[in-house]
């Protein structure tokens, strides 16, 4: 292979094609993708579900199903002399030439094995370390150059006692310990919190500065991969749309997907006009003292909230956010009547509770509910139009010939076609199916939405036109949302008053724009951090970390 | 705490390409069943003592017994003792597990704790031994016997179908359903009972292979219809005695008994059950 | 790093606590006496709260040919047997008495139910502990190779062998291993009950069936896990994977199985030594369920009882050193 090439490249790979039979024929999922990692530099492959994207990972190290029936023309990578080979079989690239970094690191580690057994498996193998104290002299090391904590404690844990995000930094270590020259990252942060995210970004970032290592990160999100990554690869449907420099192909996108793509971050949706300090609207639901506590006689017990308040105006959207386990899910239950609260108390219209009867009715009738996986809430068995009028057959409201009426009015008040109605779930797109959510807790004009991520689940495009279309209906219905989110991007776009909940109770809260601005606690500061940046141009370099605000 | 069961419904939809081959076994069983004359050669009692013990030939298809009565018509006509006592069985069991496991998997609670409770004690007693004991309180005969291998399998299937429910109870459309409003029956009626139909129709053909195999068993063991009357099980046990010279007489109706429960097994599989749940 | 307080993990693992483990044995023996107690009751229940008399059968049968008997010899029998008194206290005398060790007397042959247990107790135990032998490597190993290599022709093909033989009933399954090797190939005596090797195979095949069924099923489970992806990534060879980390996960579901196989090979010798005409506990169970003698059938019942919860027991005791998420949860509280 040609010599003056080595230098150049970690990874050269030609004609790539992954297909699956299906039939008679097959279905391609990667079509003719060829792309070079260069050295010491991040390559983002950018996609939407169903774009390839982890395939093409896959492939390049061997791991698809038997099913699956991968080609290339040229697979070459250069070896720990410099020099390039050619790959015949990519299995050979495993561990050595190649670290992987899974994308749900709380599974991806042997549940029965204790970490320490996980680096010395990795050690007696890949160097024939086969002493115990010499392995935990590595193992400390490596995990300490990974920024674990207390690493000599680390040996003796097993996996589920670790969060998610130091089972990455755990996964990263491992994947480092045959010195591979180059890291496939597969959606390396979207199990994590927001600001482990960050962190294990960082800490790829910083790896490949010191080591010289390759990265090629695969991630559906523009964003992050424009602000890590010196080259973009943005695959649709397994073919490559685009690729080129980030801050080139950033700042003029040649093909319109990409644009879209572009186009579609939460952070170019309008913002919200400031509020007067004496809001105007009426309150619908009112919270005080709200807490609620699970456990108790065996097991300690944990405060799943604690201490909320919160209010609800009429076409205002408050947003929820924290990390996983600061209570936003039970806090949401409390508010639905899906729980009842230990203390405090939960008001619709300033008299209505849970406790009473008649309470109860109002709420199940005024505040609904939206969940985040629109597939798993809506029974796969009806069809659509039986989906949209069950809340009104259960309220007995109107004959059967108005609810037809209503049901279609629903419809094309979420902006779907009329030939939905008899279709059934699982013959819908996600973004259709959350339309189709969004109409059903329409449907009994409720005073109160409550969003549980809405649109989590969805691909960044479809994400966009979903705020867009929940914005258009506040104005027309100006009902009030309560917007549960992790993903701040979303949140600014959409709130007009934030929460931010750590450990059950609410740290900070204040106008959107207030605690976007100027953040009081710690905590809310590394959420923000997390958030990537893009909109301001130019894009930063990903070498050199920017100081945000 | 409770351990997880061996025979948890494991109900995956990989629907395999369907085959005629089940079907059409359990059609003619069917058929034997219900009009035996139209498939048996002979009389199934006639003795003729000029033929016993014949090897399996073309006017004895499976040959003949130690009276000369000819076996594949007895085979014909012991079919529906033991089908009948089988799915008697199966009733018996589905009817009493299912109402257990949807009460105890909608109400949950103490109910739910109470009834599992006892289940899981049961579970850990082996059928054959449950059923044993009850032939033992009842007597032999084969409505006892049906009474027999049908409670002895309650546990299980009782287990089964409570978590069929809470797993579809669990599913966000139920509680979206509980949360604007819907009542609490027609929850049940039009959300719960519909998506866990599937898999326990799947889990009753795998039942109904275990209960023909434990209804000839206990037949084999002599609780069941008494001779002359045909039945499979006790078809086998009577040629235990000769199946040093005629191997026919254990071995054919062997091989229709497990042809019927491997017919069984396959619909249950098909209708989307799981190998493990069967063995 | 910087911030990593603010992920400082979960706190060091809990090491055992002396109460926390007591309190979780206590609780396994209590479900095994539960266990055990609940066999009894309902063996009480069905051999003698229903309706048929057992000494009227028992009469009959000591009587035949000796003409009838009369209602004073009736009377004397029912109080030998204690049956002169009411239900829930003989329930209770009987109970006093098992756990003393005295098993009562058979209503058939009048000595001791011990004595006619004693008797015939080994020659089972030795059946079903070969039968075990036999099953537990086999079922592992043909379990192993089954899903060697997912997807491969070879695990096709395997996948079917066990419910293949679960659908061929145990008693048949005994006549035709009798048939081949006794009577056609003539390598094992036929006769006399002294062969032990082929009833056990006849014994062990079933239990088998669904041990392996169970073992492949959650081997397969396991191999579609990412964790093992990662361990392929990583570089190991599949040897390695397979052995060191697949078939540990899959082995827990296999030992709660293989515990509750004991009970079944245990109750499959009722079959098993019909079949071959060996002397033994489950063949004495067929005939006294026959005879209605009903101490000898609870007697059984709840020996049977001791061993399965016994081995259940066993299972429960070793899955938490087998699984640390198990342990962590029994150390500290419930998570």
């Amino acid at each position: 292979m040609s010599v003056e090439n080595s230098g150049g490249f970690a990874l050269r790979v030609e004609g790539l094609r992954v297909a699956y039979p299906k039939g008679d024929g097959e279905a391609v999922v990667v079509d003719d993708l060829s792309f070079t990692v260069p050295r010491g530099r991040t390559v983002a492959i950018v996609g939407e579900s169903g774009s390839g994207k982890s395939t093409t990972l896959h492939a390049l190290l061997g791991l698809n199903p038997r099913a699956a029936r991968v080609d290339y023309r040229a697979l070459e990578v250069r070896d720990h002399s410099g020099a390039v080979a050619r790959v015949d079989d990519p299995r050979a690239l495993r561990g050595r030439s190649v670290g992987l970094v899974p994308q749900d690191p709380t599974r991806a580690l042997d549940p029965l094995v204790r970490i320490g057994k996980h680096f010395a498996e990795l050690h007696r193998h890949f160097l024939g370390v086969t002493d115990r104290d010499e392995s935990a002299r590595r193992t400390v090391a490596a995990l300490e150059s990974v920024g674990v904590s207390r690493p000599a404690l680390r040996l003796r844990q097993y996996p589920h006692e670790l969060s998610g995000g130091l089972c990455q930094r755990v996964l990263i270590a491992l994947a480092l310990v045959g010195e591979p020259e180059l890291i496939l990252a597969d959606e390396p942060t979207s199990n994590l919190d927001a600001t482990a995210q960050r962190q294990v970004l960082d800490l790829l970032d910083r790896l490949r500065a010191e080591r010289g290592l390759s990265v090629l990160l695969v991630t559906h999100d523009i964003a992050v991969a424009g602000e890590r990554a010196d080259r973009l690869l943005v695959l649709r449907e397994g073919r490559l749309v685009e690729s080129g420099a980030a801050r080139t192909l950033l700042a003029a996108p040649r093909e319109p997907y990409t644009t879209r793509l572009l186009t579609s971050l939460p952070g170019n949706l309008p913002e919200r006009p400031a509020l007067p300090a004496d809001d105007p609207a009426r309150v619908v639901l009112e919270a005080r003292g709200v807490g609620k506590t699970f456990g108790g006689r065996t097991g300690e017990r944990v405060d799943a909230v604690r201490d909320v308040d919160l209010t609800l105006r009429r076409g205002r959207t408050v947003a929820l956010v924290g990390e996983s386990g600061a209570g936003k899910s039970t806090l949401l239950r409390l508010i639905t009547g899906l729980e009842r609260p230990d203390s405090g108390t939960i008001l619709l219209d300033g008299r209505h509770e849970h406790t009473t009867r008649a309470g109860r009715a109002a709420f199940a009738r005024r505040v609904q509910l939206v969940y985040q996986n629109p597939s798993a809430s809506l029974n796969p068995a009806l069809t659509i139009d039986r989906i949209v009028a069950e809340p009104l057959e259960a309220h007995r409201i109107g004959t059967r010939a108005e609810r037809a009426r209503r049901v279609r009015e629903l419809l094309d008040s979420v902006e779907l076609p009329a030939d939905v109605a008899h279709r059934r779930p699982p013959q819908l797109s996600g973004g259709q199916l959350q339309r189709v959510a969004i109409a059903r807790a329409l449907a009994l004009e409720p005073d109160v939405v409550v969003l549980d991520e809405p649109v989590s689940a969805l691909d960044q495009t479809v994400q966009f036109t979903l705020l867009q279309l929940l914005r258009r209906l506040q104005d027309r219905l100006a009902v009030a949302y309560l917007f549960v989110s992790h993903d701040l991007g979303v949140v600014r776009a959409v709130a007009d008053e934030v929460l931010v909940m750590h450990g059950g109770r609410v740290e900070e809260r204040g106008p959107t724009r207030t605690v976007f601005t100027t953040p009081a606690g710690p905590r809310t500061r590394a959420l923000l951090d997390a958030v990537p940046e893009l909109s301001a141009a130019p894009p930063p370099s990903p070498l050199v970390r920017t100081a945000r605000r | 705490m409770t351990r997880s069961l061996p025979v948890l419904p494991a109900v995956r939809r990989n629907r395999r390409h369907p085959t005629w081959v089940a079907p059409a076994v359990l059609g003619l069983v069917v058929l034997a069943a219900l009009l035996p004359d139209l498939l048996s050669t002979h009389d199934p009692l006639a003795e003729n003592v000029s033929r016993r013990l014949s090897s399996p030939s073309a006017a004895h298809l499976f040959g003949t017994d130690e009276l000369g009565r000819d076996l594949f018509s007895r085979v014909v006509h012991g079919t529906r003792a033991t089908l009948l006592t089988a799915l008697l069985a199966l009733l018996l069991a589905f009817g009493a597990s299912v109402v257990i496991g949807l009460v105890a998997g909608y109400l949950r609670g103490a109910v739910d704790r109470v009834l599992m409770a006892g289940v899981d004690v049961l579970l850990a007693v082996p059928a054959l031994l449950l059923s044993l004991l009850i032939v033992s309180g009842l007597g032999a005969g084969p409505v006892n016997l049906a009474v027999a291998v049908g409670l002895a399998s309650v546990p299980a299937f009782a287990r089964v179908t409570r978590a069929e429910v809470l797993r579809v109870s669990s599913q966000p459309f139920v509680e979206a359903a509980a949360g604007f409003g819907v009542a609490r029956h027609r929850i049940l009626l039009r959300h719960v009972l519909p998506h866990a139909r599937g898999p326990i129709t799947a889990l009753a053909a795998l039942e109904l292979a275990t209960m023909v195999l434990s209804v000839s068993t206990l037949s084999f063991l002599g609780y069941g219809t008494q001779p002359p009357t045909p039945e499979w099980g006790n078809l086998i046990a009577g040629g235990q005695d000769y199946f040093r010279t005629a191997w026919w007489l254990t071995a054919l109706p062997g091989v229709v008994l497990a042809c019927v429960v491997l017919a069984l097994h396959r619909v249950g599989r098909n209708l989307g059950a799981s190998e493990v749940s069967l063995v | 790093m910087a911030a990593t307080d603010l992920d400082p993990g979960a706190p060091p693992g809990r090491t055992w606590s002396l109460p926390a483990v007591a309190l979780h044995l206590a609780g396994r023996l209590g479900y095994f006496a539960v266990v055990v107690l609940a066999v009894y009751t309902l063996s009480f229940v069905l051999v003698y709260a229903l309706p048929s008399d057992p000494v009227a059968l028992m009469l009959d049968r000591r009587s035949s040919g000796a003409g009838g008997s009369t209602q004073a010899q009736i009377e004397a029998l029912r109080q030998r047997y204690g049956l002169d008194h009411s239900l829930p206290a003989r329930y209770l005398d009987m109970l006093g008495q098992l756990v003393t060790g005295d098993l009562g007397t058979s209503f058939r042959s009048g000595t001791p139910v011990a004595t006619v247990l004693a008797a015939v107790a080994p020659n089972t135990l030795a059946l079903a502990g070969t039968a075990l032998l036999i099953a537990l490597p086999f079922s592992f190993l043909l379990a192993l190779a089954t899903s060697w290599h997912p997807g491969s022709t070879a695990h096709r093909l395997l996948v079917n062998v066990p419910p293949l033989v679960a659908a061929v009933p145990a008693f048949l399954l005994g006549l035709l291993l009798q048939q081949l090797f006794s009577f056609t190939l003539r390598w094992v005596p036929s006769t006399g009950g002294s062969g032990l090797v082929l009833p056990a195979i006849a014994l062990a095949l079933p239990v088998s069936a669904s041990l392996t069924a169970v073992l492949v099923r959650s081997l397969d489970d396991v191999l579609r896990s990412s964790f093992v992806e990662l361990l392929r990534a990583r570089g190991l060879p599949w040897r390695r994977v397979y052995l060191a980390h697949v078939v540990r996960n899959a082995l827990l579901p296999f030992v709660t199985i293989a515990g509750l196989t004991v009970g079944g090979v245990l109750v499959g010798t009722v079959v098993t030594e019909t079949v071959f005409a060996r002397a033994g506990l489950g063949r004495l169970l067929v005939s006294s369920v026959e005879t209605q003698d009903a101490p000898v059938v609870m007697a059984i019942a709840v020996f049977a009882a001791v061993v399965f919860a016994g081995a259940n027991l066993l299972v429960d005791l070793l899955y938490p050193v087998l699984d640390p998420r198990l342990r962590h949860r029994i150390a500290g509280g419930r998570a």
